[in-house]
Formats: C-alpha cells, sequence, structure tokens
C-alpha cells in the first residue's frame, strides 16, 4: 500500500545547526499520524516542509506520490495546513477571511459561500461571523485556522499542535472532525504534545528527539519495543523513549549537487 | 488572474485595515497623505524653476537626481526581503497550489499601487507645480505624471529582478552584485553634487538619466531622443 506521506532521510539545519537529522515519517490514507517529541525536536520544521513553506538541506518527501522537491505547487491542492499558533488578520471578519482562503483554494463562489456558512456554525463561530478577527479568544482564532486549513476538504491534513488553546467542547470537535476525515479515507499528520490526546486520537504515532525518529508504531506495539506493561500510557513510554535517547548530533550526507531525490 | 485579483485585494484589505477600520477610518491616511502636498508643490516647484535656465545637459541631471535616489532606495529595498507577504499568506496562501507567478503579480500591482496611493497625490501635486513653473500649461502635468509612474513600475520591476535572481539562484552573491549596482545608479546624484567632473553624465545609459530626458523632454514640449526612450522600455540595458 502506497503511502500518502513519505519521508525519508530528512536533513535541515539553521545556521549550521542540525533541526533534523536524517529523519523518517510516513502515512497511510485512512490514518491519523501523531507526531510527538520535545521542544526543538524537529516536529514544526518537519510539518513546514511537508506543505513547502522550508525546503530541506537533503532528503525525500513524497506526497501522494508526488516528488515535493521536484514539484513543489501542484500537490499542495490537496493539503490543508493549520500553523502553530496561528497569525490572522485581525481587521477581517472570519467570513471574510474565509472567503479569501476558499477564492485562493479555487472553490466555487456558490460552494465557498456554503462551506463557509457550514464551517462557522459546525465550528460554533456563526455568532462572530461578521465581527473583526481582532474581537475574537485565542480558541476562537484557531479555530479559524482550523476551518481555513479545512475549507478545501483537502484528503490530506497537516495539523501543528491544533489544540492549543481550545476549550475542551472545541477539543472534542476538532478531533471527531479529524476522525471523520480518517474514516473518509484522509490523512491526517498532527503534531502535538498533549500525549493523552494523541493516545486517544492517534493511530501511530512517531516519536521523534534531536531531529531523529526514537521509535514509530501504534501504542501497542511501542509498549513492546520498550517491554512496558501493557498498560503503559503514552506518557510513560515518552518519557522512557526520549530520555534514553542522549543521541549525539551527526553529520550530514555528503551530497552531490544539493539534494537527492529518490 | 483570479487567484491574483484575490491576493492583491487581501493585501490591500490587509495592508489598510487598521485604518479603514479605525476609530477615524481613511482619515488617518488622508491628513498623513495631506501633510506631503505643501512640499510636493514647493519641490516640483523649485525644480521647474531651476529648469527654466539650464542647458539640457545640467537639467537632465538635475531631474535624474531624484529619480536616481528612488532607484537606489528599490534596488535597498531588494537586499532585504523583496514582497510584502504577511505570515497569514504564508500559512494559508502559499501552502496552497498558488503559483509563484499568480503571487508576483499580486505582490507588484500591491506595491505599485500602495506606492502611487501614498505618494501619488503628492507626486502629481509635484508634477503640476513643475509644470507651471517652467511656463507649460496644466496638462502637461499628465504626461510628466506618467514618465514618473513608469518609472516607478520600472524601479519595483528592477528590485523584484534581484529579489527573484537571490531566491532562484541562491549560491549567487546577488545582494554583493546588487550594492555597485546602487553605487552606478547614483552617479547622477554625484553629477550634481560634484560639478566639473570630466564624465558627461547625461550621456550615460542610465535608466534614471533616460527618464529625466524623457521627463525634460515633456517639460520643454521636445520630442525625446529614441535611445532614452529605447532605455526606458528595456530594462535588461541597465
Amino acid at each position: 500500500m502506497a503511502f500518502t506521506i513519505d519521508v525519508q532521510q530528512l536533513w535541515k539545519s539553521y545556521e549550521g545547526k542540525p533541526a533534523l537529522q536524517g529523519l523518517f515519517l510516513d502515512a497511510h490514507a485512512g490514518e491519523i499520524v501523531g507526531l510527538i517529541g520535545p521542544n526543538g525536536a524537529g516536529k514544526t520544521t518537519t510539518l513546514k516542509i511537508l506543505v513547502g513553506l522550508l525546503r530541506p538541506d537533503y532528503g525525500v518527501v513524497r506526497v501522494k506520490d508526488h516528488d515535493v522537491l521536484a514539484d513543489p505547487v501542484n500537490y499542495k491542492a490537496d493539503i490543508g495546513y493549520m500553523p502553530e499558533a496561528p497569525t490572522l488578520p485581525e481587521y477581517l471578519t472570519p467570513s471574510e477571511f474565509l472567503g479569501y482562503v476558499g477564492r485562493i483554494r479555487n472553490l466555487p463562489r456558490d460552494r465557498l459561500t456554503a462551506r463557509t456558512r457550514e464551517l462557522l456554525t459546525i465550528l460554533d463561530l456563526a455568532p462572530k461571523a461578521d465581527e473583526t478577527i481582532a474581537s475574537l479568544s485565542k480558541g476562537m482564532k484557531a479555530k479559524i485556522a482550523f476551518a481555513a486549513a479545512i475549507i478545501h476538504e483537502p484528503s490530506t491534513l497537516i495539523l501543528d499542535e491544533p489544540l492549543i488553546g481550545i476549550d475542551p467542547a472545541g477539543q472534542h470537535l476538532l478531533k471527531e472532525r479529524l476522525m471523520g476525515i480518517a474514516r473518509a479515507g484522509g490523512t491526517v499528520l498532527v503534531s502535538t504534545h498533549q500525549l493523552d490526546t494523541a493516545e486517544r486520537l492517534c493511530d501511530r504515532v512517531a516519536i521523534v528527539n534531536h531531529g531523529r525518529n526514537v521509535a514509530t508504531g501504534s501504542l501497542e506495539s511501542l509498549r513492546a519495543s520498550v517491554d512496558s506493561g501493557e498498560h503503559a500510557s503514552l506518557e510513560e513510554i515518552f518519557l522512557r523513549l526520549t530520555q534514553e535517547a542522549t543521541v549525539p548530533e551527526a553529520e550530514a550526507p555528503r551530497r552531490r549537487g544539493w539534494l537527492r531525490r529518490g | 488572474m483570479g487567484r491574483s485579483l484575490a491576493l492583491f485585494t487581501y493585501k490591500m484589505r490587509f495592508f489598510f485595515g487598521p485604518a479603514l477600520r479605525g476609530r477615524f477610518g481613511p482619515l488617518a491616511y488622508l491628513a498623513l497623505i495631506l501633510i506631503f502636498l505643501p512640499q510636493g508643490y514647493a519641490f516640483g516647484y523649485a525644480i521647474g524653476l531651476s529648469l527654466r535656465t539650464l542647458d539640457p545637459a545640467a537639467a537632465i541631471l538635475v531631474l535624474s537626481a531624484p529619480l536616481a535616489t528612488i532607484f537606489s532606495v528599490g534596488l535597498l529595498y531588494s537586499l532585504g526581503a523583496g514582497v510584502t507577504a504577511h505570515v497569514s499568506e504564508f500559512d494559508f496562501f502559499l501552502t496552497a497550489d498558488v503559483r509563484p507567478r499568480e503571487y508576483l503579480i499580486a505582490d507588484l500591482t500591491f506595491q505599485f499601487v500602495s506606492l502611487l496611493a501614498a505618494a501619488g497625490l503628492a507626486a502629481g501635486v509635484a508634477a503640476v507645480a513643475m509644470v507651471l513653473a517652467a511656463g507649460r500649461s496644466i496638462v502637461a502635468a499628465v504626461p510628466l505624471f506618467g514618465v514618473f509612474a513608469l518609472y516607478v513600475a520600472f524601479v519595483l520591476l528592477t528590485s523584484q529582478v534581484f529579489v527573484i535572481l537571490r531566491i532562484r539562484f541562491p549560491r549567487v552573491p546577488v545582494r554583493l552584485l546588487t550594492l555597485p549596482v546602487i553605487g552606478l545608479s547614483l552617479l547622477p546624484v554625484l553629477g550634481v553634487a560634484v560639478p566639473g567632473l570630466p564624465i558627461r553624465f547625461d550621456e550615460l545609459p542610465l535608466p534614471s538619466i533616460a527618464f529625466a530626458a524623457l521627463g525634460l523632454a515633456v517639460l520643454r514640449a521636445i520630442p525625446p531622443s529614441l535611445p532614452d526612450v529605447a532605455i526606458c522600455f528595456k530594462p535588461e540595458i541597465s
């Protein structure tokens, strides 16, 4: 079965400081994959490379069999992205902002109007639809960013800490939507620090530290790999694996040209 | 084209949003624009008066000095980010299948329109003052302003070429190469500041000189020279 998301040997450094050191990651259609790791583990860098906001120093990145580095535009039509701590245009209303996102996503006018209304209603934002974003709470802004990520109904969703600042009811709503997208055959890759959420939401998790894989798999397989009890929580597994993994910095592979493309 | 238009209107609303939806509405911008009108008139009138007595070579230099300054500011701008993207554009628009050319069209149009909105009125008033001081009909301010608007578009395009070169060829030291171009572009200012140098500044194939020659042709109601027109419309020559 082909991967929807296939990342191999991903390297990226910022001013000589390595952020990713040969990361591998994959996700199939119909599953929710959690990307978890301590601060500075390389989660956001990985997601930004996947959505084309950053270029890796080295590695292979494929989304639905598209070589992202060779064709950095077309594959994005079917991707939705929600950034960590989204910065929104404060002086537009949620309706106006979603209208722009929909136009950029080439939604027909009728569909865009209906979809905007639908999302604002589902996410409990309808009463605020015509107020400026500046007047909304942090959680509401996060919901608008989520709506912007799914307005075009993408089959691949990439979310960076999507639940931060959202109230419990809103979190429940978002998780329901994510599970619905996965059940419908979509792929969801979500970076999160909320391990209990990851445990309940994700089919598999990839634990990363120092820009490298520490472990990847379902909760059961991770329990088995660290030889913990059958009731060990993801938090226990995570702490054990990340504390054990004191990985020295590795040297990036020698390059012919600036990039290997599989 | 639809996407470029959406991006352009988003940028306009984002940029002018705080003023349009603020307490005083667009009045704050209007006040800012009006503050510069007297300066624009005085500047234009002073240049227009000085042009009456100067020979063509010196007049071209006087006209080209402010244009050269604008050009060098444009190039300095290209040393930075070179585009006017807000974080929300990166996160929600550039993660969509927007083509670089679609974004470039929107960004350049936004830069051109917002520049003209901010400085266009003052520049228009300066053009009126210049033609009046030069003893021409006020109607001549229209083509003179047209030459100026064309020049602004030329500067924006040139700065964007440097930005694109920098992104397209990350290993080429484009920023470093930009610096001598800035130096070259400021030569007409040198010609005004240090008269008597053994260089025919007015004959240098620089865009600011060519546009200044076009402006002088408008002011003195004489036909423009073909080489000047060629330089104005062939940016790669510069």
